[in-house]
C-alpha cells in the first residue's frame, strides 16, 4: 500500500492516541523525512497534544478539589455551592431512616458476614476536606453535632442491648434522635423477653415525638434539654418530675467557668453531669479520699446531680474523688503533688462519659483466630488529673478470636492503648497498640500475634562445670536488659515466651566476669552456651588535689562494651563495685574484657559518671577527685544594672568538651533575690546556665568545668525590645482562632506527625490565637521562624517575611491514600512511613514531618495531613529489635497543596532470598555483624572530571592549619562547588535492607522487578582500633548484581526469587613475609615506579609523611639520617608515597607536580617521591593496613620484595633497621 | 482499587453515607467531565454532577452489580445531562472550561488554552464528550466506552475523529 499524505495524517492522529505498530511507525517516519507539509502538521499536532495534556493535568487537580468539596458537602448535608438551593438536606433527612436501619443491621454482632474485611475508609470520610473546614456554616456544624449525638446514642443503645438493660433502652428511646429510636425498637424486639416485649409495646403506643433538632444558630456543643429523661435509665425509681424541676440552667454552676470569687470556704461543691448532653446525673456514687480535713468517705449526688462536701481544710495536699454510676464509665479525679499538682478547686465538675461496648479481633500471623488472649485496655486521662477507669482490667478472646469490652466511653475521641497477652505468643504489651475509637466501636480493631519461642541458656565455668544461680539478662536492645531468669543446678535456664528475632543476652554470676551474646531466635536455635571466666581486675588509686589518698570513694562498674567501640553491644548491668580504703585504693574484680564504664563518686566531690577503663590492657588507674565547685552570680538588667527577679534558670550540659551545651529544659528552676547558684557536681560534664526572665531576652553563660572552687559570673539581661504581633488566617481569608503559633530561633527540630507538633522543642515558645486570630509573642533574636500546624492547615513564616506582612496564611494539608501490596496481595497491618522535609532558606535545619500508618485489612492506607512537596514513602519491616529500624523506601511522590493523591504501592514487589558463603571468612566464629542491602542498579554515569585547580607551590610545606585553610578556600571556588554539587546530586537509591541469619541466608521483601546490586559488609566487632571504626574492621565484602523478573502468574508471587549462593570477598590486612604489591605510581619526572627497581636492597616505603596531617620535622630528619647511614652502602633505599588526595586523582595537574618538586628541593629529599595513579581503594590489603595505623606509616620491604616489617613508627626506625641491617664491620 | 470500590458500593447500599462520600470523591471528576462535555458550561455541569450523585444515592440500592458503579454513575450523568439540555431546549452556544483552571499557576500558555477551548466548543457533542473524558480519564478508551455505553471500537473512531477535527480547527484558526 502506498501512503499518501492523507493516510499519513490519519497515522499522525492515531499516534496521538497510542503507540503505533512498529511497521506503521517506521513508514510514518520515512514519509515525514521527505514531506515538509506533513512534518508541519505533525509538529502542530504535537503542540496541540502537549496543550491538551497540560490542560488535563490542571483539570485533574481542579476536579479532585471539586470532588472533595462535593463529598464534604454531601456528608454535611449542606449545599455544595452556596449560590444554589440546599439540595443534600432533604435527601439526607429522608435517608436518615434508611441509615438508622442500616446502622442497626451493621452493628448486630451476630451477623456472620461482618468481618474485618469490611472496614471502610472511615477516618477519611469522617473528616471533611481541609478547604471546607474554614467555611463550614453553623448549619453544618449543628448537623454534625446532631450526627455526633446520634452516633453516641447508637453506641449506648448497643451497649444496653448487649448488657440487656431494658429500662435504659426505654429511657434512651425517650431521649434519642430518630435513628436511635429505630435502633432501640429493633434491639428490644431482638431481646424478646416478656419485659422487652412489654416495653416495646408501651413505646410503640406512646409514640413520643422525637426531640426537636438543635436550633440552627445555636453554636453550643451541649444542648441541654429540660424535658428529656437522663440517659442513665435505671433511675426509674426517681420520679421523672425530678428532671422537670431542673431549672432552665440545669447545672448548679457552669462547669466551663468556675468562678473563683464565689467560693464558700469549707464546702466543696461537686456537680456530676453527662459528658455528652451536659445533663446532671442524680444518684451517682461518690468516694472521697484526702490527706486531711474530710470525715465523709462515701456519698451520692442528689436529684440535681450534685453534692456538697464539708471539708475542714480548704487546701488539702492530696484529694481524690471516684465517681461511679451504672451505664457510665467510672471516673477518677485526683489532685496530688506529683500527678496533678494544681490546687483543689472548691467547685468540681465531673463529666461522666456514657458507657458503650467496644471490641476487636485477635489473629495469628497466619490469619487464624486466637482464643484465650488476655486483652487489656489502658485507662486514659481526659483532662489533667482526670482518668476514665476502664473496668474490668482484662477480657479474654473467644474461639473466634473476638473480644468485647463493656464500659468504654461512648464519646471517646482519643486513641487508647490496647495490649494482648497469650502464653504461647509474643505479647503485644509494653506500650501496646494504639487503637482508634472508631475501630474499637466497629469491633474491627485487629491485633496480629506472632508465635513465641522458648530459649534455653546453659552457663558453665571454664572447667565445663555448671554455674548455679547465674542471672541471665535478656532484651531486644542491649541497654534494656531485664533480669528475670536464674540458672538451675545444671546451669540451665529456660526463657519463654521469646519473640522470634534478634535478642541480646548477658550473664552475670558471683565470682565471674559477665559475658554477652547476640542471638537470633527461631526454630533452628539450639541451646545457647556461656562459658564464664574469672575475668580481669583493675586497681584504682583515688587521690585529692594534693595527692593524698581519698577513702570512702565508691567505684562501680555498670556498663560494659564487650565489643569495644561497637555501641550495639553496650550492656547496662551492674556487675562489680568497690570502695576505696584509707589509702585511697580499691580493686574491681571480675571485669570482662573490652571497655568498662565506671562511676566514681564521693559525697561533696565532683563525680565521674562515665569513666572508661580497659582492664584487659591496663590494670592500674589513678584518679584525682576534686571537691564539687560552685557557679554563682547575679542576674542584672543590662541597662540599669539592677537585679532582675524572678528569673528561670535552665541547665546546659557539655559532655564532649564541645563548648556547646545541650540545654535541659526539664531542669528549669525559678530563682528570686537576683542571684543564682549551681553546684558543679560532675567532673566529666561541663555546665552552662541559661537565664530567662519576663520582659527580657534570654541570656546564656559559657561552659564551666569543675575546678574544685567557686566561680562567679554575673549575667546581664537585655530588655525585650518589641513583641511580635500577627494574625493567623484561614484559606478563606478569615482569621482562625485558638491555634498555636510556635516561634523558634534555635534551629529546633520540630517533629510533626499527622499535622501535629508532637512535642514542643525546648527553647521554643508558643501562644494561642485569640478569637480574632491574633497572637502576641515576645521578641526573640533573629533569625526566627513562626510555625502553625493545625488539623486544618499549616503556615510557616521566617522573620524577613513576617516583618513585611504579619499574617500567617494557613495552607491546606496534602493527602495521600491508596493500597499496599505484598506479593501482589493487599497486605494488612503493614506500617508505612510517609516523610517529608520542609526546607528552610535561612535556618539550617529543616523540619521533618512524618506520618506512620498501618494498612487496614484490605491493605488500604491514608494520610490526611502531609506537607506538600516531595514525600518519601517507606515501609517499616517487622523487626524485633527496637534499635534497628529496617525500612524499605518504596517511592517518592510529589504532592501539591490541598491535593489528594491515590497510589498503589508494592504491587509488583517480590521476595528475594539467597545465601552468603561465609565460611571462608567467619572461621567458625560468631557474633559478626553483617549489613546487607539491595539497591537499584542505575547505569554508572561517566565519572565527573575533577575540576582544574592551582595548587600553591609551597602547599606541601604549609603547616597543617594553613593547608586546611587552602583546601577550604579551594572548596569555595565555583568550579569546585559545581563539581561537588554534581557528584553529590546522585539520587538516593532505592534501598532495601535484607535480614541476614547466622547461617548466611538472607531475605528481602517487596523488591519490584528490575536490576539490582546486592552489597554489604561483614564486620567483626572487637577488632577495632580507637577512632577508626567500621570501615577498617570489615572482614568481607559482598557485591553482586542480580535481576528480579516480573511475576507472570499469581503463583510467581508465592515463590521467592532465589539468587543463590553469593561469595563474600574476604578483606584482610597485610601480614609479614608476604610479597608487597606497590600500587601504580609515577615519580616526579613522570616515570613509572616499580618495586623491581629496588630489588637487591631493603626498601623503606614511607606513606603519608608528605601529607600534611602527619608531617613531622623530627620524623623526617630521622628518615633522612637513616637514609644517609645505609644508602651509600646500597643496602637501603627510601620511597615516599604522596597520599595527597588531589595529587592522587589529578597527577596530571601541573601545579601539583610543581608543588611536589618544590617540596622535594626545599627539603632536599634525595629519594624518589611517588604519586598514585589511581584513587585509594580501601578493599586493598595495603591500604587497609595503612589506614589502621594512627600516624605516618613506614613499611620495610626486604631485598626479595617481601614485607619485613610494618607500621614502623619513626621513633623505632633506627631500632628496627638495626635488626635487618647490622652495622657493617669496619673496614680495616 | 476495584475490590475496595465494590466494598464502598456495598456499604453505601447499606446506608453508609461516608462510603458514598468516598465514591463521590472518586468519581466526581469523571461525572463532571461528562456533564461538561454535554452542557459546555461549568456551572451547569457542576449542578448536574450534584444532581447525578443525588440520584445515584437514591437509587444505589437498585445497582445489582457493585463493580459496575463507575459505568452506572456515568450513564446517569449522560442521561441527566441530556435531560438538562432537553429542558433547556437548546444546546449551549459557547463551550467554556471552568475559570479556575486558568487561574492555576502552571497554566502558562493561556492563549493556546483559549484556542483549544474554542476548538473544543466548535465540536459536536458526540465527539466532544469522548474527547474530554479520554483526556481526563487517564487516557483509557475502554473507560470512556463503558461510561457512554458504546463499543470500544466506536470510541476509538470518535476519538480519532475528534483529535483530527481539533487539529483542523486549530490549523484553520491560525491560517485565518
Amino acid at each position: 500500500m502506498k501512503y499518501i499524505c492523507r493516510d499519513i495524517c490519519e497515522l499522525l492522529t492515531e499516534r496521538l492516541l497510542g503507540p503505533l505498530a512498529p511497521a506503521q511507525q517506521e513508514r510514518l517516519e520515512r514519509h515525514l523525512e521527505g514531506c515538509s507539509a506533513c512534518r508541519q502538521i505533525a509538529q502542530q499536532l504535537e503542540k496541540q497534544q502537549k496543550c491538551l495534556e497540560q490542560w488535563s493535568g490542571t483539570m485533574r487537580t481542579f476536579l479532585i478539589k471539586k470532588g472533595e468539596q462535593a463529598a464534604a458537602a454531601f456528608l454535611a448535608g449542606g449545599p455544595i455551592r452556596q449560590s444554589r438551593p440546599l439540595r443534600w438536606g432533604w435527601v439526607v433527612s429522608a435517608a436518615a431512616v434508611v441509615m438508622a436501619g442500616a446502622a442497626i443491621w451493621l452493628m448486630q454482632p451476630s451477623r456472620k458476614d461482618i468481618d474485618f474485611q469490611q472496614e471502610p475508609f472511615k477516618r477519611i470520610v469522617s473528616e471533611p476536606a481541609p478547604s471546607d473546614r474554614f467555611s463550614a456554616v453553623p448549619v453544618v456544624q449543628n448537623q454534625n453535632h446532631l450526627e455526633e449525638q446520634t452516633k453516641i446514642q447508637l453506641r449506648q443503645a448497643q451497649y444496653f442491648f448487649e448488657t440487656k438493660n431494658i429500662p435504659a433502652l426505654a429511657a434512651l428511646y425517650r431521649a434519642g434522635t430518630e435513628p436511635t429510636r429505630l435502633a432501640v425498637l429493633d434491639y428490644l424486639a431482638q431481646i424478646n423477653t416478656p419485659e422487652a416485649r412489654r416495653v416495646l409495646e408501651d413505646l410503640q403506643k406512646q409514640s413520643v415525638p422525637p426531640p426537636p433538632p438543635a436550633e440552627p444558630n445555636q453554636h453550643s456543643a451541649i444542648v441541654p434539654r429540660a424535658d428529656s429523661v437522663p440517659a442513665a435509665a435505671e433511675e426509674q425509681t426517681e420520679p421523672p418530675a425530678a428532671a422537670a424541676v431542673v431549672p432552665a440552667r440545669p447545672v448548679w454552676f457552669d462547669p466551663n467557668a468556675v468562678d473563683a470569687d464565689n467560693w464558700r470556704t469549707g464546702v466543696l461543691g461537686i456537680q456530676v453531669v453527662d459528658a455528652v448532653t451536659g445533663e446532671p446525673i442524680p444518684g451517682a456514687e461518690l468516694k472521697f479520699d484526702a490527706s486531711e480535713g474530710i470525715s465523709t468517705r462515701q456519698a451520692r449526688t442528689n436529684q440535681f446531680g450534685r453534692y456538697e462536701l464539708t471539708i475542714s481544710s480548704s487546701k488539702p495536699r492530696f484529694f481524690r474523688i471516684e465517681v461511679r454510676k451504672k451505664s457510665y464509665v467510672p471516673k477518677l479525679l485526683m489532685w496530688t503533688p506529683d500527678i496533678h499538682p494544681a490546687e483543689v478547686p472548691l467547685q468540681i465538675a465531673v463529666r461522666m462519659s456514657p458507657a458503650a461496648s467496644v471490641g476487636g479481633l485477635v489473629r495469628t500471623v497466619e490469619g487464624e483466630p486466637l482464643e484465650g488472649v488476655r486483652i487489656r485496655l489502658d485507662s486514659f486521662g481526659t483532662a489533667p488529673g482526670e482518668t476514665c477507669l476502664l473496668e474490668p482490667r482484662e477480657v479474654l478472646t473467644d474461639h473466634d478470636g473476638r473480644w468485647v469490652f463493656h464500659g468504654f466511653p461512648a464519646d471517646a475521641k482519643e486513641n487508647v492503648f490496647c495490649s494482648a497477652v497469650h502464653p504461647d505468643y509474643v505479647p503485644v504489651e509494653r506500650f501496646g497498640l494504639s487503637a482508634a475509637p472508631e475501630s474499637l466501636f466497629s469491633r474491627q480493631f485487629l491485633i496480629v500475634m506472632k508465635r513465641a519461642h522458648t530459649l534455653s541458656v546453659r552457663v558453665l565455668n571454664s572447667d565445663g562445670n555448671p554455674i548455679e544461680e547465674a542471672v541471665v539478662w535478656m532484651g531486644s536492645y542491649p541497654a534494656l536488659l531485664r533480669s528475670e531468669y536464674k540458672t538451675d543446678r545444671q546451669g540451665v535456664c529456660k526463657i519463654s515466651p521469646c519473640p522470634p528475632g534478634t535478642a541480646y543476652l548477658a550473664v552475670t554470676a558471683e565470682g565471674f566476669a559477665p559475658s554477652g551474646q547476640k542471638v537470633f531466635i527461631d526454630d533452628s536455635l539450639g541451646e545457647v552456651l556461656f562459658e564464664l571466666t574469672s575475668g580481669f581486675s583493675a586497681v584504682f588509686q583515688v587521690v585529692d588535689s594534693r595527692g593524698s589518698g581519698l577513702s570512702g570513694v565508691k567505684i562501680e562498674a555498670y556498663e560494659w562494651r564487650f565489643a569495644k567501640s561497637a555501641s550495639e553491644y553496650r550492656l547496662l548491668v551492674p556487675f562489680s563495685s568497690s570502695v576505696t580504703d584509707a589509702q585511697g585504693a580499691a580493686v574491681l574484680k571480675n571485669l570482662p574484657a573490652g571497655k568498662v564504664v565506671c562511676r566514681i563518686a564521693k559525697r561533696d566531690f565532683a563525680s565521674y559518671e562515665n569513666f572508661c577503663i580497659e582492664p584487659e590492657q591496663s590494670s592500674r588507674y589513678e584518679i584525682v577527685l576534686l571537691p564539687a565547685g560552685k557557679l554563682t552570680g547575679r542576674v542584672l538588667d543590662a541597662q540599669t544594672g539592677l537585679p532582675v527577679e524572678p528569673f528561670t534558670l535552665i541547665d546546659g550540659y557539655d559532655r564532649e568538651n564541645q563548648e556547646k551545651p545541650v540545654w535541659q529544659p526539664h531542669l528549669r528552676k525559678e530563682f528570686s533575690g537576683g542571684r543564682y547558684e549551681k553546684v558543679l557536681y560532675r567532673q566529666d560534664v561541663g555546665l552552662a546556665v541559661r537565664i530567662e526572665a519576663d520582659g527580657y531576652l534570654p541570656a546564656e553563660s559559657r561552659v564551666y568545668w569543675n575546678e574544685g572552687k567557686e566561680v562567679a559570673e554575673d549575667i546581664y539581661l537585655q530588655k525585650d525590645a518589641s513583641a511580635l504581633v500577627g494574625t493567623v488566617m484561614g484559606p478563606n481569608s478569615l482569621p482562625v482562632s485558638s491555634v498555636s503559633v510556635y516561634i523558634d530561633n534555635h534551629n529546633s527540630h520540630f517533629i510533626i506527625q499527622d499535622g501535629r507538633i508532637l512535642q514542643q522543642p525546648p527553647l521554643t515558645h508558643s501562644v494561642r490565637t485569640d478569637s480574632e486570630g491574633r497572637f502576641v509573642l515576645s521578641a526573640v533574636e533573629k533569625p526566627y521562624r513562626l510555625l502553625v500546624c493545625e488539623k486544618d492547615g499549616w503556615a510557616m513564616a521566617e522573620d524577613s517575611f513576617f516583618e513585611k506582612e504579619p499574617v500567617l496564611h494557613l495552607q491546606p494539608w496534602s493527602r495521600v491514600e491508596g493500597r499496599f501490596f505484598v506479593q501482589n496481595k493487599p497486605s494488612p497491618n503493614q506500617i508505612l512511613i510517609f516523610s517529608c522535609l520542609v526546607e528552610s532558606d535561612t535556618l539550617q535545619k529543616a523540619w521533618s514531618s512524618s506520618y506512620r500508618v498501618t494498612t487496614d485489612a484490605q491493605g488500604r492506607f491514608f494520610c490526611l495531613r502531609l506537607f506538600p512537596g516531595q514525600i518519601t514513602i517507606s515501609r517499616l519491616l517487622p523487626s524485633d529489635e527496637i534499635d534497628k529500624i529496617n525500612s524499605v523506601q518504596l517511592t517518592k511522590i510529589q504532592v501539591e497543596p490541598g491535593q489528594t493523591v491515590f497510589i498503589e504501592l508494592g504491587k509488583e514487589g517480590r521476595r528475594v532470598t539467597g545465601r552468603l558463603r561465609l565460611t571462608e571468612i567467619m572461621q567458625g566464629r560468631s557474633g559478626e555483624h553483617i549489613s546487607l542491602s539491595i539497591q537499584a542498579s542505575v547505569p554508572q554515569a561517566e565519572p565527573e572530571p575533577f575540576p582544574d585547580f592551582e595548587m600553591p607551590v609551597d602547599s606541601f610545606l604549609m603547616m597543617p592549619e594553613e593547608q586546611q585553610q587552602w583546601i577550604a578556600d579551594l572548596m569555595k571556588m565555583p568550579q569546585m562547588k559545581a563539581y561537588y554539587q554534581k557528584t553529590d546530586q546522585t539520587e538516593e537509591p532505592f534501598l532495601i535492607e535484607a535480614e541476614v541469619r547466622a547461617d548466611g541466608t538472607f531475605i528481602a521483601d517487596g523488591v519490584p522487578p528490575g536490576s539490582y546490586i546486592l552489597s554489604g559488609t561483614v564486620h567483626r566487632p572487637g577488632a577495632v582500633r580507637d577512632s577508626v571504626e567500621w570501615h577498617f574492621q570489615s572482614l568481607g565484602k559482598i557485591h553482586t548484581v542480580f535481576e528480579v523478573p516480573p511475576a507472570v502468574s499469581e503463583e510467581d508471587y508465592e515463590k521467592p526469587v532465589d539468587i543463590g549462593e553469593i561469595a563474600v570477598k574476604p578483606l584482610r590486612e597485610l601480614t609479614r613475609g608476604e610479597p608487597l604489591e606497590l600500587p601504580a605510581m609515577q615519580d616526579l619526572q613522570e616515570h613509572p615506579i616499580l618495586l623491581s627497581d629496588y630489588t637487591g636492597c631493603y626498601l623503606l616505603v614511607d606513606f603519608g609523611m608528605i601529607s600534611a596531617p602527619y608531617q613531622s620535622e623530627k620524623a623526617f630528619e630521622e628518615l633522612k639520617r637513616m637514609y644517609r647511614l645505609h644508602h651509600p652502602s646500597g643496602r637501603l633505599d627510601v620511597l615516599s608515597v604522596c597520599l595527597e588526595p588531589f595529587a592522587a586523582y589529578e597527577r596530571r595537574n601541573a601545579s601539583v607536580l610543581k608543588a611536589l618538586r618544590h617540596f622535594s628541593e626545599k627539603k632536599q629529599i634525595p629519594w624518589k617521591i611517588g604519586l598514585l595513579l589511581s584513587p585509594l581503594d580501601f578493599d586493598v590489603a595495603l591500604y587497609r593496613t595503612l589506614f589502621a595505623a594512627p600516624g605516618p606509616s613506614l613499611f620495610l620491604v626486604d631485598p626479595q620484595g617481601r614485607l619485613a616489617a610494618m607500621d614502623i613508627s619513626p621513633e623505632k626506625l633506627e631500632e628496627t633497621l638495626a635488626r635487618y641491617l647490622p652495622a657493617e664491620p669496619e673496614n680495616p | 482499587m476495584a475490590a475496595a470500590e465494590d466494598n464502598l458500593v456495598q456499604q453505601a447500599q447499606q446506608g453508609s453515607r461516608q462510603a458514598y462520600a468516598d465514591l463521590i470523591r472518586r468519581h466526581f471528576g469523571s461525572v463532571y467531565m461528562v456533564c461538561l462535555g454535554y452542557l459546555g458550561n461549568p456551572a451547569d455541569a457542576e449542578d448536574t454532577a450534584q444532581e447525578v450523585f443525588l440520584k445515584g444515592y437514591m437509587k444505589i440500592r437498585t445497582l445489582r452489580r457493585p463493580e459496575q458503579f463507575e459505568g452506572w454513575i456515568r450513564r446517569i450523568a449522560r442521561n441527566e445531562s441530556r435531560n438538562f439540555l432537553r429542558r433547556r431546549r437548546k444546546e449551549t452556544s459557547l463551550f467554556a472550561f471552568p475559570a479556575e483552571i486558568f487561574a492555576a499557576k502552571d497554566c502558562s500558555e493561556t492563549s493556546s488554552y483559549e484556542e483549544l477551548q474554542t476548538a473544543i466548543a466548535a465540536m459536536p457533542a458526540d465527539l466532544r464528550v469522548p474527547l474530554l473524558m479520554y483526556y481526563f480519564d487517564g487516557r483509557r478508551a475502554e473507560h470512556v466506552a463503558r461510561a457512554l455505553g458504546v463499543s470500544r471500537l466506536s470510541i476509538y473512531r470518535r476519538l480519532k475523529e475528534a483529535v483530527g477535527l481539533l487539529g483542523e480547527v486549530l490549523r484553520k484558526g491560525r491560517e485565518g
